[in-house]
């Protein structure tokens, strides 16, 4: 409640105008141990079958709402960022079919701060900070179908972390809003993922490490932002 | 409101575009374009391989699957709609219990699960493959007892013996069975199998276990029913025909007709049968048929037995009549109870337990004569220069009996009183004087001419013991009794007994043509001693055991017996006495109570036997 009341004074005092924006792009992800699980899984499973997929550059995407201020920030932004990534390890053929899929999800939400460092017309090129926590969930699937009888399998995992997310954003003020180029970079730490209900049922590989969701890599994509200006309503009613 | 509508809007449907495809999807598989075989083939086979089995008893029969590599799931039998065996493996055995399926037809089905082999995951986790099955009739009978066959040949070649006979044609065959007994009296009591054979179409097989001799054959088959013997037929060959033949002394001379049948020929045994059963010689090699046995004993016949031993089976060859030989050891002779002899001739006078007195040539065996002494006569006494031979009386009314050798079959009494008596110990010198004890009225000795029938002199004194008169009628000799350990050397002269010497040892005979005595002191020292010096001329050591027996007055040997612990056997020794060297040594049977002699290098044995020493 005090953060609301801070926020709002912060609002009502300091800030120009409010943003709403979205963003979607691409991120790379490292999934070291993640990798290795995959490994064991298919070497467990004792069929021939191989590594289809494994953890690939896949689309992520996030909304934020911040405020814009005429000096330092330029702007802060609340957001929240969804990133997605998996594996497979498949094998088919005429009388069944295995899949060994591994579906992870991360959800960040937190604080973002942007500095313009150059303004031309309506360009403007800024530096941005992102401090998140990381929720990360992940699903496996065990599916075995030999001709028309299947066996499915199904196990998910969960655990959390915080991150931080350097980055530069390129962007265009055309009307109401705003159109960028963002890229960065993310630095996770995360616990080792768990049952959902048991924090101390950890994922475990067989050499005995923790199974770890590693969502480090470099992030890019377009950024969209709305603006609504505030003192323009504030003097109207005055 | 138009404007902040369409913003609105807008952002609302980029969200929804984003969100709604931003969740990560596998979506690639990795196909590994296998193709399904339709068809394989695999072997089923029983062993052995026929459509229709017909089992007159409990059977066996062993599968084989030939799978041309598709890996077994499971190898599954039924007979009839019940499953009786199941396996994974592609050989086996099955058994079929005769008790436990009734008379009559049956199915037997066998169904084979196996992979496909084609890689597919249904088949790498066992859930694809083939299903084969093949099926036989299966008839359970009973079967009669077999008709026998019977020996169509029995032949000795290659060192063995070959053995044919007529083929079995009727049905459960199980086996034929080849028997071999070597009795020769028909009572089979060694009866054994000697080779057992499973091939119905083989009719003739090696007796591997032969070394000959006299033995039976016949050959038993055996089907599901029971079994038939063939009549039982007799093959003789190679009997051993032991021989043993006595050479000399103690060697005897073992032979034998070699074994032909080198196959199985191991070695020949030869065993003395006489007292213990021994074994005094065996060889391996087949060719040897002969040895010399040095080991004879004197006095009987001496008991071999040979066995000639197979490599296989521990089979011993042995028939009674020609594997086993007898030969005596020396020569035979007249039993005698004491053997007299002189020191004249090799004539000798054998005095016997039915009281006869017999004149022999004791070296050629020519006798002259045998004359009843009487019953009772227990001992007589002969002159050195073979001129008379004395017995005492047999009856209390008759006189001493003086036998004139050179009128053997007319002896005559000499009377005398009957408180006299001849010492029984006494000898007779060469003059034929002898010694007579007499007791009433008073107790004395005499000197007696039994050759001319009168007294010579009398002495009346208790301080004598009866003795012997030596060889040349000059001396007496007391102490011969076995308990004695004294000898008391007396010189008849003057009408008196002249003491001479002592000698502290047992006096036990006089060498006759030396005019010596014999002497055994308490060492077991034999000692020759003049008798008129005193003086000991030879003198040797023997045996704790030995005894003394008697002196050859022609040769110096001296014979001595050794009783063994077999009743009826004893050992022979006889001693050099110049030189002290035993010189002779066998072993002698049939000896409980016989009397030895030695007399011109030849042993001379009561029951009935002599040999010639070396």
């Amino acid at each position: 409640m005090i953060a609301l009341f801070l926020m709002f004074t912060v609002i009502r005092v300091c800030s120009q105008s409010l943003t709403a924006g979205l963003n979607v792009g691409m991120g790379s992800y490292t999934m070291n141990t993640l990798r290795e699980l995959q490994d064991f899984r298919m070497e467990y499973a004792g069929l021939p079958a191989q590594v289809t997929e494994n953890f690939p550059v896949h689309l992520n995407g996030g909304v934020e709402f911040g405020l814009c201020f005429p000096k330092f920030p330029s702007r802060l932004v609340l957001f929240y960022q969804f990133s997605s990534t998996g594996a497979r390890v498949s094998s088919k053929d005429y009388s069944g079919e295995l899949k060994l899929d591994l579906v992870a999800n991360c959800r960040q939400i937190g604080l973002g701060l942007e500095q313009d460092m150059v303004r031309y017309k309506f360009f403007a090129l800024s530096g941005c900070a992102k401090f998140s926590y990381l929720l990360t969930e992940i699903m496996t699937l065990d599916f075995l179908r030999i001709n028309d009888q299947a066996s499915r399998e199904e196990y998910r995992f969960t655990s959390g972390g915080a991150g931080l997310e350097p980055g530069i954003l390129a962007g265009f003020n055309l009307l109401f809003f705003r159109i960028g180029l963002y890229g960065g970079y993310l630095f996770s730490f995360s616990e080792g993922l768990h049952l959902p209900g048991n924090s101390k049922a950890f994922l475990k590989l067989p050499n005995g490490k923790d199974a770890v969701a590693e969502w480090n890599g470099w992030r890019a994509g377009v950024k969209l932002d709305f603006r609504i200006p505030l003192k323009k309503k504030q003097d109207k009613k005055s | 409101m138009s404007r902040s509508f369409v913003r609105h809007f807008v952002f609302l449907g980029c969200m929804v575009l984003l969100f709604a495809r931003c969740e990560f999807q596998p979506s690639l598989v990795f196909n590994r374009n296998i193709k399904m075989p339709d068809s394989a083939y695999i072997g089923m086979e029983l062993t052995p391989s026929d459509s229709i089995y017909t089992f007159y008893e409990s059977s066996s029969l062993s599968y084989d699957l030939r799978t041309f590599g598709l890996p077994v799931y499971s190898a599954v039998f039924f007979m009839d709609q019940e499953k009786v065996s199941e396996s994974t493996d592609t050989t086996g055995t099955l058994y079929f219990s005769f008790d436990a399926n009734s008379p009559g037809e049956h199915t037997l089905t066998l169904v084979v699960t196996t992979g496909s082999n084609s890689g597919s995951l249904a088949d790498l986790l066992h859930a694809e493959g083939f299903l084969f099955t093949k099926s036989w009739m299966i008839i359970y009978a009973h079967a009669n007892p077999p008709l026998p066959c019977e020996l169509t040949g029995i032949k000795d070649t290659a060192g063995t013996v070959k053995i044919s006979w007529t083929k079995y044609d009727g049905v459960a065959f199980k086996e034929y069975a080849l028997l071999k007994a070597s009795d020769l009296k028909g009572n089979i009591w060694d009866e054994h199998v000697i080779q057992t054979i499973t091939d119905q179409n083989v009719t003739s097989v090696y007796d591997s276990t032969h070394v000959g001799g006299l033995v039976y054959y016949k050959v038993r088959v055996r089907n599901s029913g029971g079994y038939a013997n063939s009549g039982t037929y007799v093959h003789e060959t190679n009997k051993s025909n032991l021989q043993a033949t006595w050479i000399s002394g103690n060697k005897i001379k073992v032979s034998w007709t070699p074994c032909i049948f080198y196959r199985n020929f191991k070695q020949y045994t030869i065993t003395d049968e006489t007292f213990g059963g021994d074994v005094v010689y065996s060889t391996d090699t087949i060719g040897i048929s002969s040895f010399i046995y040095d080991g004879g004993v004197f006095g009987g016949a001496n008991k071999f037995k040979i066995s000639l031993e197979a490599k296989t089976d521990n089979y011993i060859y042995n028939d009674n009549n020609n594997s086993t030989a007898k030969v005596n050891v020396g020569q035979s002779f007249p039993v005698f109870k004491s053997f007299n002899n002189n020191q004249i001739n090799n004539i000798v006078y054998l005095l016997t337990d039915d009281y006869k007195l017999t004149k022999i040539n004791a070296i050629t065996g020519q006798s002259f004569g045998t004359l009843s002494l009487g019953y009772g006569t227990s001992w007589c006494a002969v002159s050195p220069q073979d001129n008379l031979i004395i017995a005492p009386p047999t009856t209390s009314f008759s006189g001493y009996v003086r036998i004139d050798p050179a009128n053997f079959f007319s002896p005559a009494n000499i009377n005398m009183p009957v408180t006299n008596a001849p010492c029984m110990e006494t000898t007779l010198s060469g003059t034929g004087i002898g010694m007579v004890r007499f007791e009433m009225p008073q107790t004395g000795y005499k000197i007696y001419d039994f050759f001319n029938k009168r007294e010579v002199f009398t002495k009346t004194t208790t301080d004598l013991t009866c003795g012997k008169i030596s060889p040349d009628g000059n001396y007496v000799i007391t102490g011969f009794s076995y308990y004695s350990s004294l000898a008391h050397c007396y010189k008849i002269t003057n009408n008196d007994f002249e003491p001479v010497w002592i000698a502290n040892a047992r006096p036990v005979d006089f060498a006759l043509n030396s005019n010596k005595v014999v002497l055994i002191n308490s060492s077991y020292q034999v000692e020759l001693r003049d008798i008129s010096s005193s003086q000991v001329v030879n003198s040797f050591f023997i045996g704790q055991n030995d005894q003394y027996q008697d002196t050859d007055p022609f040769h110096p040997l001296m014979l001595f017996t050794t009783w063994s612990g077999y009743i009826d056997q004893c050992k022979l020794k006889v001693y050099n006495y110049l030189t002290g060297q035993k010189v002779f040594e066998m072993v002698s049977m049939n000896t409980g109570s016989s009397s030895f002699a030695i007399q011109d290098s030849t042993i001379f044995s009561g029951a009935g036997m002599k040999i010639k020493i070396h």
